[in-house]
Formats: C-alpha cells, structure tokens, sequence
C-alpha cells in the first residue's frame, strides 16, 4: 500500500480559477520523489493540499490507504524560505516544532542539539539566524524539518529548498542533502524547477505541465546516483527529454499571458 | 561614543537656550519671556511644591492614563486581528474618535466626573489609546502569512502561533507606540489640569499665568518636558535589551 496516493486531484481557488487538475500518483515508503514544471505552475499547490493548508479539493487523496482528512498530519514540511524566526537563536528555532508536545525543557533541547549536530551545525546554538551564512540557514531549516518530522510525520516534503542560494553553494548543498535523505528512514517529496537536482536527488521524477497543470511525465531516475552519473548518455537523454517538456509548456505559457494581457 | 552621538543634539540645544536667554535680556520683561535663567531659579525657588504636590499628581494621571490606554489598545487590537467582523466594524470607529477635537470636550469631562484626576485620565486616554492602538494592531498584521502556514504545519495551535509568532513580531511596534504615547499622555494629563484641577503641573502652570508670573509659567512646562524625556529614555533602554534583534534582522 502506497503512503500517499493521489487520484484525480484537482483544486483552484473560487477567485482565480483551476490551478491543478486530474493529479494522479503515489508515493511508495522510502521513495523519494521529486516534481520538477515552471515557476508558478502549481508545484507547490500539491504540498498544501498534503500539509492540509487548503482543503475542497476535487478526487481523492488518501495516507495509507485512508482518506487524508481522517488520518493525522503526514508530513513535516520545509518551505523555499529558511524563515527562521530573528528573535529565537538557531536551538530555539530548531526545537520550535517541538514545543506542541508536553516535554521537559531539557529534553527537547537535547534532541534539537542533536538535529543540528547532524546537520553540522554544532556550535551555533546560541547564534541568532541573522548571524548564518545562506547555506547555514537552510541546514538550520533543514534540522527544524527533522524536527517535525519526530513528531510522527512519515514523509518530508522539500519545497525548493536551495533556489535562493548561490549556485556554488547550491551545489555543495544538493551533495549534503542526498547523504542526509539516504540516512533518514524517511519517505521524502522535493520540489524543484532545476532538472540537474530532481535527477540528482530523487528515484522519480514527476512533470507538471499546463494550466490547470497536470502530470505530463513520471520519469524513472533511480540509475543517477551520484553527480558523475549524471553525465552517462541515459542521463543526459533522459535530461534533453524533460527539457523539452519543459521548454514547450514555457513557449505554451508564455501565449498564454500574451493572449490574457491581449484581452484586458 | 554614545557622548559623540549626541554632541550635534546636545551643541543645538545650548545654541537654543543660548538664542532664547539673548531675547530674553532684550525684550526685558520677564512676565512676557523669562529668561531660560529665570526659569531655572524659579524651578530652584519652587521646588517644594513642584516636585512634592504638583510632579507627582500629574505622573500619577500620566501613568493611569498611559496604563488604560496600553490595556485597551492591546486588547482591541488582539480582538480585531483575531475577528474580521471586529476589524470592519471597529476600525472606522477609532479612526473617527481622533477627529473628536478633546480640547474643546474635556471641560464636559470634568462636569461629568469631577475635578478628582479621572477627568483628566480621560483626556490622556482619549489622546493615547488611538498611536497604540493602531501600531499594535499594525504590528500583528506584520507578521508573515507563510511563517503563520509553516507553525500550522508544525501542529502549532492558533494560541501558540500568537504567543511564538505574532507577539514577538509586534514587540517593536508596540514599543513605537509607547515611546509616542508617554509624552502624548503627559501633555493630555497637562492639559486635563489647565481645564479643571486642584493640583498638578498643568494646574500649576494655570496658577502662575493668573499672576502674570513668566517663569512661573515655564517652571512646570520645563518639569513636564524632562519628565517626557526621561520616560521615553526610560522605554527606549527597554526596547533596546527587549528587542535586540531587530537589528540584527
């Protein structure tokens, strides 16, 4: 039985009309699955709709096989923004999501000192977020995730978590990330709009495509394990493919705005 | 450091005193303009009941006032970020009771509660709640919706997105309203007692214009000034270890 599986989704808001329609996949235990389409596609629609921040959706949604609506909170979520809070220092921040159980102080700091040790963030605990590099943030936000994610959440939902960083850092941070979800007993969702990361890290990579968007491709990417493969020619086909996806929505897109602002 | 800071502030302020004790000396007439050296003597000559009767009577209705303006600009913001109805249907008011011109009322206000320092509470509130008001309830709606949707995500009920969240994120703005609160308290307290009372500055003040005495009438204005001065200095030392963050953000 798959953790999470989507049937026909579809949702809009009553003001802007449909965002995604006719969403259908699943999610296996242990997968990671990442979804890759154009900025404002709809991308991110699908993890409010798993997090339950909207609801009134069309088809059905289901967590092990039950509707979502019954089952309790899935996942712990890490948004584009790091959005740390200033006046907490990074412990605090980090043990925040622990603070809806009933815990003795010292142990919830113990565990969030434990997140950040494991996201080599040890000996920052007092630092306010202000005083963290980019990078450093992100990790912080990361170890908040994981955090969440103590709280009984099977799956951890990744939403373009390195787009505001420099590519460099981006780089090493994708490195860091894929050893990170490899040792975590976790199944993970990513979005991204950088092909490179979805092939990188995830075993399966979902397309959305159109407006409303629905799912153009689900494309098998398990054989990239590591940067270098991704320059073996099925890789390399496999990338020429989704860009060409990709590309033909954002020519598609861009009629599309034209014929809108033609029309005002 | 902080001396240096200052230097341009405090080299303009003598310059002023400096300006107004030449016209004094020239105008020559102490009951029109006392000389800033007039009024210090006169702060010195009547410093028993300035500082004993009349200082403490006015900071009492001052930190009333001010005390039942934070209370109900705090709750009333709590309640209109917390309902949209409340919003729509009290915001307009508030806005509304700063068009009310208080000078001209607060002589009903001691018809309708006596010459004790109630009526002149009133002035100050009516004065102060409204700067609190509105920058708490600013302050509350400042906070990010996806930081609010990420607490959510967490399991973080409504209450605790308010006291993790939104109170903090307030913090500034309510320490803003304050620092223009305490010296629009004192002047509303003042004012309350030019209007009806049997002691404080503002009374005090009255008194020594009825007997053509210049200084006289400045010693209490000076006194008000720098209790302001030391209230706010007060508030901002406050905000500074409280929110130290903000700077850093």
């Amino acid at each position: 039985m798959p953790l999470l599986e989507f049937n026909n989704v579809g949702f809009g808001y009553k003001t802007g009309g449909r965002i995604v329609d006719n969403i259908s996949f699943s999610v296996e235990k242990g997968e990671l699955v990442a979804i890759i389409g154009a900025s404002g596609c709809g991308k991110s629609t699908l993890f409010r709709l798993i997090t339950r921040l909207e609801a009134n959706y069309d088809g059905s949604i289901e967590v092990n096989g039950e509707p979502i609506e019954k089952s309790g909170a899935i996942a712990a979520f890490m948004p584009q923004k790091d959005l740390l809070l200033p006046w907490r220092n990074i412990l605090k921040n980090v043990a925040l999501p622990l603070e809806t159980l009933k815990m003795p102080k010292q142990e919830r700091i113990s565990r969030a000192k434990n997140a950040l040790s494991r996201v080599g963030l040890s000996g920052c605990e007092e630092k306010k977020p202000s005083e963290l590099s980019g990078g450093m943030r992100q990790r912080a936000s990361f170890a908040r995730t994981l955090m969440t994610a103590e709280l009984g959440r099977e799956l951890l939902l990744l939403d373009e978590p390195f787009s505001a960083l420099d590519s460099i850092t981006r780089t090493q941070m994708q490195d860091w990330l894929l050893k990170q979800v490899r040792s975590l007993d976790k199944t993970v969702m990513l979005i991204t709009h950088d092909i490179d990361e979805a092939l990188l890290l995830a075993g399966r990579v979902i397309v959305l495509c159109d407006k409303p968007a629905s799912i153009a491709r689900q494309a098998d990417s398990s054989m990239i394990k590591s940067r270098e493969h991704l320059f073996t020619p099925q890789a390399i086909q496999l990338k020429e493919e989704l860009t060409q996806l990709l590309s033909a929505d954002a020519v598609l897109r861009e009629a599309d705005t034209e014929v809108t602002e033609n029309a005002r | 450091m902080r001396v240096k800071k200052r230097l341009p502030a405090i080299i303009t302020a003598l310059c002023l005193l400096f300006l107004w004790q030449i016209i004094a000396m020239c105008i020559n007439a102490a009951y029109i303009l006392p000389s800033p050296v007039q009024v210090a003597i006169k702060i010195w000559e009547l410093k028993e009941p300035l500082f004993t009767v009349h200082t403490p009577a006015t900071l009492l209705v001052t930190l009333v006032g001010l005390v039942i303006s934070i209370v109900l600009g705090i709750a009333l913001a709590v309640i209109m970020d917390r309902y949209e109805f409340w919003e729509r249907a009290l915001y307009p008011v508030i806005v509304t009771t700063q068009t009310i011109p208080v000078t001209a009322i607060a002589p009903l206000f001691v018809l309708w509660l006596g010459y004790g320092i109630w009526s002149k509470v009133l002035v100050a509130v009516l004065i102060t709640f409204f700067p609190i008001t509105i920058s708490v309830h600013d302050g509350l709606k400042s906070t990010k919706r996806e930081n609010e949707e990420l607490m959510k995500t967490m399991g973080l009920s409504s209450l605790q997105i308010f006291l993790k969240l939104k109170i903090p994120a307030c913090l500034p703005y309510f320490f803003s309203a304050v620092k223009m609160a305490v010296p629009l308290s004192i002047i509303g307290a003042a004012m309350g007692e030019w209007l009806g009372a049997q002691s404080g500055l503002g009374y005090f003040s009255k008194r020594m214009m009825t007997q053509l005495d210049g200084a006289g009438v400045f010693a209490p204005v000076v006194v008000l000034a720098v209790c302001a001065m030391l209230a706010v200095a007060v508030i901002t030392a406050l905000e500074r270890k409280l929110i130290a963050w903000r700077k850093e953000v």
